[in-house]
């Protein structure tokens, strides 16, 4: 069984800067676990503390149940992609992909067998007698698959194994990599820097950032109802949009944020987690997509409205993204700040809208979502 | 088109280069004129090439005529053993040892560096005296094993710190790779690092190689009074207090080099690279 624990881990580097504080996790048996976070976050320590080239110090590790925290990386049975590819460049593709198998001391007509299934599987049949040199970018990615499928252990390590590649071989690699996961049904811990990698590969995201692991849940989980502000922006391209503004409360029953003139009202079902916020700030967020150029009618009945002058229009094909002014305080801003917040919308492409016009963007009260200005934690 | 392919600038850069060749080619123009005339042609005309009627002989001379004992044949044998002997031992000691260094970041690692470091800095005609005193009482002198020691200690200093530069910006990953792959400390280190070091190791063996090859000091100190005669001590016994046979010396200079100067063209670019540094993957 691949099941991965992760109990208070904890890494302090020489030098004192601590680089993972007392995560814990719990991967199952055949889940594409992802790590992402900005740089510095950690994830790569962590991953790598899991393969055993790092010391651990504090908390637990177990791997198939067994505690490995002094076990050798030779002996953790887990398998690792690096971020390089780390291909031995001296090899042949065979070779490469025959070393785990040779380490092992497996029989040559056994090695051979096994090195040409993960080739067929991986499409690298024609390529094994080439040196790593002489291959692209996504074939060396795929070798460096290869070498990590073929010992068939109880977990992969891949730390950003996507991010030399470009756009658009890293978009096919994303999907030959989740079907050779799901067809090996091998557990596996995927680090990332890129929330795209993390939301269409992952079947469980970890958001970590300073060492700290901020949220982790389904991919849906994490985008539908981020915990924290951190979260909310980091995942999601772009990111959710803020806004600090004031909650008044307009009558019993009516809570209302105030964007410039417009009063958005808050969802009903939100009324008596925001009351000790009425009066005072709280940030608000909402998600581009849900920032269109729809009818007001499509927002629902008790829909408000973002007025603002639009700043820069992108053409996407599919869409054109639009940059908003809003009369709102950016997050976290300086209190001498201008009062003016940047919000980005989705609307459709055939969109007459150009800049400097003035917009009126409905937004419905159900797609808000409500951050505490102090912890930035969010509001539930 | 035909257009000239130089401008005024790049001609007398290239003119200049070609002087420095030719001027750099010089001593090997002596030596070889030298080595290919008879005790007549070089007193009558010791500058001028021996194309009409040139004196092979001078090889077969030199070759087995040179040298207290059995001529520059097995001078030259002696020296192959030795080099061949001595560059092994080095290069499997002095990366073992720089490995070791590179990676542990102990104070203990950092330490024995330094004691490297010192090893290369201080001549080494300082010891001589305590070698020689230790080498004796071993039973060493005049010994293959002894001399290949010898020079092995001599040049780990300066192998050493070659090695230990070249591991130092050699990228973790792939002894990481190798471990999680299953390997043991010694399977990585020389199924996964040394082929890793290939350039660098190329060029301690040719530097250390040469050193060994050319040296005179050492054997002639060490090895006095044995059959283990090396080329440049057969060489030095051409030399005599009252009459040199210079055709001689040189012939026999040319075959001492020849072997150097084989390696050199075939090694040449792996020569380079371990100088410049880094891996191609």
């Amino acid at each position: 069984m691949g099941t991965i624990g992760i109990r208070g881990l904890g890494k302090v580097y020489p030098g004192g800067t601590r680089a993972l504080r007392d995560l814990d996790l719990e991967i199952a048996d055949g889940e594409f676990m992802v790590f992402v976070g900005p740089s510095g976050c950690g994830k790569t320590t962590a991953l790598r503390m899991i393969a055993g080239l790092e010391t651990i110090e504090e908390g637990e590790i177990s791997i198939g149940g067994t505690v490995v925290n002094r076990v050798e990386p030779r002996k953790r049975d887990v398998a690792m992609v690096f971020q390089n590819y780390a291909l031995y460049p001296h090899m042949s593709v065979y070779d490469n992909i025959a070393f785990p198998l040779q380490c092992e001391g497996r029989r040559k007509q056994e090695i051979k067998e096994r090195v040409e299934e993960a080739a067929r599987l991986l499409g690298l049949d024609e390529l094994l007698k080439r040196k790593p040199r002489a291959l692209s970018g996504g074939q060396r990615q795929r070798v460096a698959m290869g070498r990590a499928i073929v010992r068939k252990p109880q977990a992969f390590l891949l730390d950003e194994p996507l991010s030399n590649l470009d756009a658009k071989l890293r978009m096919q690699m994303r999907a030959e990599l989740s079907t050779v996961q799901r067809t090996l049904g091998v557990t596996t811990v995927y680090v990332t820097h890129d929330q795209v990698e993390a939301m269409t590969m992952g079947t469980r995201i970890a958001v970590m950032r300073d060492g700290l692991l901020q949220q982790e849940g389904t991919p849906e989980l994490v985008y539908g109802r981020p915990s924290n502000m951190f979260v909310a922006t980091f995942i999601g391209s772009p990111g959710m949009n803020l806004l600090s503004c004031p909650l008044v409360a307009d009558g019993p029953d009516d809570l209302r944020c105030v964007v410039g003139e417009e009063r958005i009202p808050a969802p009903r079902e939100m009324h008596r987690a925001l009351e000790r916020f009425a009066g005072s700030e709280v940030v608000v967020g909402v998600r581009p997509e849900k920032l269109t150029d729809a009818p007001r009618a499509a927002a629902g009945d008790a829909a408000g409205r973002l007025r603002g002058e639009v700043t820069v229009v992108e053409m996407l094909g599919h869409e054109r993204l639009v940059q908003v002014e809003l009369p709102g305080r950016p997050v976290a801003a300086d209190p001498g700040a201008a009062d003016k917040v940047t919000v980005y919308a989705r609307f459709s492409p055939a969109s007459p809208v150009k800049p400097l016009e003035t917009v009126a963007i409905p937004v419905n009260p159900a797609d808000l979502h409500f951050f505490d200005p102090e912890t930035g934690e969010a509001i539930r | 088109m035909g257009a000239f392919r130089y401008t005024s600038r790049s001609f007398v850069r290239e003119l200049a280069m070609i002087l420095a060749a030719m001027l750099f080619s010089l001593p090997f123009y002596f030596l070889i004129a030298i080595s290919l005339k008879s005790d007549r042609q070089l007193t009558r005309e010791p500058l001028k090439p021996p194309l009409a009627d040139p004196n092979w002989g001078n090889y077969a001379d030199a070759w087995s005529n040179g040298g207290t004992t059995g001529g520059m044949g097995r001078a030259f044998f002696n020296t192959v053993i030795i080099t061949v002997g001595s560059v092994v031992c080095l290069v499997l000691v002095s990366s073992m040892t720089a490995y070791v260094i590179a990676r542990r970041t102990s104070k203990l690692s950092n330490g024995l560096y330094v004691l490297f470091v010192i090893g290369f800095i201080m001549p080494a005609t300082l010891g001589l005296v305590p070698v020689y005193v230790v080498m004796r009482s071993a039973g060493l002198l005049a010994t293959y094993h002894g001399i290949i020691i010898l020079h092995t200690a001599g040049i780990l200093p300066f192998a050493v710190f070659l090695y230990v530069g070249f591991i130092r910006a050699l990228p973790t990953e792939y002894e990481e790779a190798a471990q999680v792959d299953g390997a043991g400390m010694l399977r990585t280190f020389f199924r996964v690092v040394i082929p890793l070091l290939r350039p660098i190791t190329t060029t301690v063996a040719m530097l250390s190689g040469l050193i060994v090859w050319n040296d005179f000091f050492i054997a002639l100190i060490f090895m006095s009074g044995s059959s283990i005669g090396t080329l440049p001590v057969a060489l030095n016994s051409f030399v005599n207090e009252n009459y040199t046979q210079w055709n001689l010396v040189f012939a026999g200079a040319t075959i001492a080099i020849l072997p150097v100067l084989g390696v050199f063209v075939v090694a040449q670019r792996q020569f380079v690279r371990g100088l410049a540094g880094g891996i191609r993957g």
